[in-house]
């Protein structure tokens, strides 16, 4: 053992003590102080309410746990660069089934609560299935783009032989009259547009490789899987423009795969819906 | 310390072991060694040497995502090509994350524990002479080299080394240029490494334990290494079997993650997180084992709750398996799926908790001594709390689909994994230096390193948190195009200065353990007076590790600071007979 004073040791203790002391307060300050400056971004989707509201609870919950146990870990740091003796204590049945149970029964609480909401996300409501709507978008190096079914509400069938990447990005079939009036929108261009206080269904894919379609703001986040079909639900509350990031690693121009919702009043909806029926490309203006 | 005292009970045990000539010449000693301790030194330092070349490529990101935009003609002179222009390109940039990524988990991490700890203790600890298949084990470290080798070599093939994370997502790494295939050979080399490795620390404990090592007397580290070693056994060959078919669909034309061949992109992803969940676990149980010994020996104190402490560690490698879907919750299954993988991955955080609230028992009422070793390892605890608790955020779906694939996760990865598997690291390498040299390294430079790299982690990684509440996605190349962010510049130069200070502080690491290693005062058998079986060896251990007779267990290992001993006995290690602790007086028990 190198020498080492009794006083250095304790010096080094209240050295140790002092920093935990110092992550647990800057810790929670700085989370104050972030709340105020870097946090979730407004929120406008009523369906994702409760998705907010868990995150807050279990965010107050593991706030108090680190709290207490850095606060332990901090004091009982002090008291071991004083002790004259350690104590000879290793084992307690009692303290270690109840710090086992209750630990258990904290976590059984979230468990509930997270299924429950996870439940909801996926179950939509039926007052919302009154007015509802469904897009369909795409994913592709580095941009999304967007199809509607258009005012008679119904997609045209779509076909491979019938894409065109200017013109028909989709491949709508010419002769299907339901998708005469499809609506296509190339999202690099402009926004995707959504109707507030819609029930909107997102149909996801891609094209070539996975993308994620993140809105922050409706907090939704969806892999788009060339070959396959995701889905999300959202129910945009407030009109206004939400930029669409993409949350999976696509390739070099991934970070700049920005794209942009537009949410429109019902009535400014309708008549959008109106003007462009049929247009298989280019932009929502 | 006073030498002599309990030699002669033990040497009566003496078990005839054949003699054990030490190789002459110095490839064999050196470099193509059987010796499991050479070979733990082998594979401690290459992966140093990793870890070093891991934390450059972060320190260039973080030169980046500081400052995006901005020009830097010095490394620009150093880099013409990755930074072309003065800015750090972008397919630089993917590079460096993979690369980065890869080699902190696989060729530092797991290859510094799994590798270097577990070659150096399992023996020494269990006392035995060396691993049951020596040549094995040095093929297993040879391997090593060679999957570095093909790693590195995509940074000089054309189109670079491959930008596609270390988690390599189908159909983007089937597109990938030529890097992407060096990356999955370099890949599928290791994972044979791991396996040829593993098979020598499982056969290893369950057969050459010296007598009186019964399983409830193993030092947690052994437990630990142990469970680690058959947590990869089943998980290795899962990401083996998918580098292969990926190789497969980019050189051989099959399409097994290809949709357009009828392939399952997602496929991959269930293959990759089966291995990469428990992965997790394998750099974490070995850093949880290292930090349970020592805290009890610098703390002259029990280990608390010895049996929760195994059954922990055995509940979190078989859950480690049943909870890979928490990474998927956004791909798109089920929903049903998601919220199996919910219950199970916070249930994951029970054994979690257990091991946490032993720890803080083990240090309440301790004497502790604060080295460098013991301040790593208390440091482990904060970090493993903090990182923890926001794994609890993360694994609840509904609120992961806004938090996946943001900083928030980066935050959480980085206290969970990164850094806490790095403190393990650093607190094995302060504690058994001594055994592995025969030199003590200077504690008033490893307290600097301490303080520093405290700070440094805490100054980077939490408020990596924030950027994540505000919504920034993690493998972006530059953040300026995003309104919805708001002002996260700020945050950005906090991190990236932290950084910085926190990369600066592992210099006065590698100073000191370059240093010590030649230079350092000589370390006695035992400088820390700790129970386990390795410091009953010479400082460092001779080929055979044992002079003489292997030694004999008694009792378990944590048996600091007992309750009846002889006055001014802190502490009986496992070795030393009854008869002789009734007449060894003072230190003596705990010497020899
Ligand atoms: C000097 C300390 C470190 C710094 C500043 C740092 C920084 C970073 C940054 C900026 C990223 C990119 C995040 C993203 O865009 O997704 C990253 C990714 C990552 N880091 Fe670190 N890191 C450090 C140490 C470590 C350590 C010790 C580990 C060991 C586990 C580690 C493991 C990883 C992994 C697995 C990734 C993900 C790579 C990927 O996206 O494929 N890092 N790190
Ligand atoms: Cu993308
Ligand atoms: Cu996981």
């Amino acid at each position: 053992m190198q020498q080492v004073t009794e006083r250095d040791n304790r010096r080094a203790g209240a050295v140790m003590t002092l920093l935990i002391g110092l992550v647990l307060v800057a810790g929670v300050a700085s989370t104050v102080y972030a709340t105020k400056r870097w946090w979730l971004p407004p929120l406008v989707s009523a369906a994702a309410a409760p998705i907010d509201r868990l995150f807050n609870i279990i965010m107050v919950s593991i706030g108090i746990v680190f709290v207490l146990t850095q606060g332990l870990l901090a004091w009982f740091v002090w008291k071991a660069a004083r002790s004259p003796r350690a104590l000879y204590w290793h084992e307690s049945k009692r303290l270690e089934s109840t710090w086992t149970v209750a630990t258990a029964v904290i976590l059984t609480v979230f468990i509930v609560m997270g299924y429950q909401i996870w439940l909801t996300l996926h179950t939509p409501t039926a007052a919302a299935a009154e007015k509802s709507t469904v897009v369909e978008v795409w994913g592709q190096q580095f941009f999304w783009t967007a199809r509607y079914p258009g005012p008679d509400g119904q997609f045209g069938k779509t076909d491979p032989q019938f894409v065109d990447f200017q013109k028909n990005p989709f491949g709508i079939d010419p002769n299907d009259p339901a998708g005469k009036d499809d609506i296509v929108i190339d999202g690099s261009k402009g926004p995707i547009v959504m109707p507030a206080d819609y029930h909107v269904t997102v149909k996801l894919s891609s094209r070539d490789v996975i993308h994620s379609f993140f809105v922050p703001n409706l907090r939704v986040k969806m892999d788009a899987v060339p070959g396959q079909v995701t889905e999300v639900y959202v129910q945009p509350t407030e009109p206004g423009r939400y930029e669409i990031a993409c949350a999976e690693l696509c390739g070099v121009g991934h970070f700049a795969m920005r794209g942009e919702i537009e949410v429109l009043p019902e009535t400014d909806w309708q008549a959008w819906l109106q003007q462009h029926a049929g247009q298989h490309g280019g932009t929502a203006q | 310390m006073a030498h002599g005292g309990t030699q002669a009970a033990v040497a009566g045990h003496a078990t005839g072991a054949a003699h054990h000539h030490e190789p002459q010449s110095f490839w064999r000693r050196y470099i193509f060694s059987t010796d499991h301790k050479i070979i733990a030194i082998q594979y401690l330092l290459t992966s140093l040497v990793m870890a070093a070349v891991g934390g450059f490529l972060a320190m260039l990101m973080r030169v980046q995502l500081g400052w995006p935009g901005k020009e830097w003609p010095l490394l620009e002179a150093i880099m013409p090509n990755a930074f072309k222009g003065g800015q750090m390109n972008p397919d630089f940039y993917y590079g460096a994350i993979t690369m980065h990524g890869t080699i902190m988990v696989f060729f530092f991490l797991t290859t510094a524990l799994s590798g270097g700890f577990a070659n150096f203790l399992i023996p020494l600890q269990i006392g035995a002479r060396d691993m049951a298949f020596p040549v094995l084990n040095m093929l297993s470290f040879w391997a090593f080299p060679v999957s570095i080798a093909f790693a590195l070599a995509s940074f000089f093939v054309q189109g670079g080394a491959p930008g596609t994370g270390w988690t390599a997502y189908v159909p983007l790494s089937d597109r990938e240029t030529a890097g992407q295939t060096l990356w999955l050979i370099s890949v599928f080399i290791l994972m044979l490494a791991f396996l040829a490795g593993g098979i020598n620390y499982i056969t290893t404990t369950l057969n050459m334990r010296t007598k009186g090592m019964s399983f409830s007397r193993l030092p947690l580290t052994v437990w630990a290494l142990f469970v680690t070693a058959l947590v990869g056994l089943f998980a290795f060959p899962a990401l083996m079997a998918a580098s292969l078919m990926l190789i497969f669909d980019r050189v051989g034309g099959t399409h097994f993650f290809d949709p357009a061949g009828g392939g399952d992109p997602i496929l991959w992803q269930h293959l990759f997180w089966f291995f990469g969940h428990p992965e997790v676990y394998i750099v974490i149980l070995p850093a949880m084992g290292i930090v349970s010994e020592v805290l009890a020996a610098h703390g002259r104190k029990p280990v608390f709750g010895y049996k929760y402490m195994v059954g922990s560690i055995l509940t979190i490698a078989g859950l480690s398996f049943l909870v890979w879907g928490h990474h998927m919750f956004s791909s798109g299954m089920s929903p049903t799926l998601g919220s199996i993988f919910m219950a199970t991955t916070l249930a994951i955080a029970i054994p979690s908790a257990i091991k946490t609230f032993n720890w803080l028992a083990t240090i309440y009422r301790s004497k502790m001594r604060f080295t460098a070793a013991s301040l790593y390892a208390i440091g482990f605890v904060s970090l493993f709390i903090t990182g923890g608790l926001t794994g609890i955020i993360l694994g609840n779906p509904s609120v992961d689909l806004y938090f996946h694939d943001t900083y928030f996760v980066v935050g959480h990865f980085h206290f969970i994994m990164g850094a806490a598997a790095l403190f393990g690291v650093f607190a094995g390498i302060y504690h058994w230096f001594p055994k592995m040299f025969g030199r003590m390294m200077n504690e008033r430079l490893g307290k600097i390193h301490f303080w520093l790299t405290f700070l440094g982690i805490y100054g980077t990684f939490f408020p990596m948190h924030f950027l994540g509440t505000a919504g920034m996605p993690r493998r972006i190349y530059n953040w300026d195009a995003y309104q919805f962010l708001g002002d996260v510049a700020t945050l950005n130069h906090v991190i990236s200065i932290s950084a910085f200070v926190l990369g600066a502080a592992q210099l006065i690491f590698a100073y000191n353990l370059f240093y010590s290693m030649f230079r350092g005062p000589k370390a006695e058998r035992n400088p820390w007076q700790a129970n386990t079986l390795e410091w009953w060896a010479p400082s460092p251990p001779p080929h055979g590790n044992w002079d003489e007779a292997e030694p004999v267990v008694y009792r378990w290992p944590y048996e600091y600071s007992p309750k009846d001993a002889p006055e001014g006995v802190d502490h009986i290690p496992q070795w030393v007979p009854e008869p002789a602790l009734a007449t060894a007086g003072g230190d003596r028990a705990g010497s020899r």
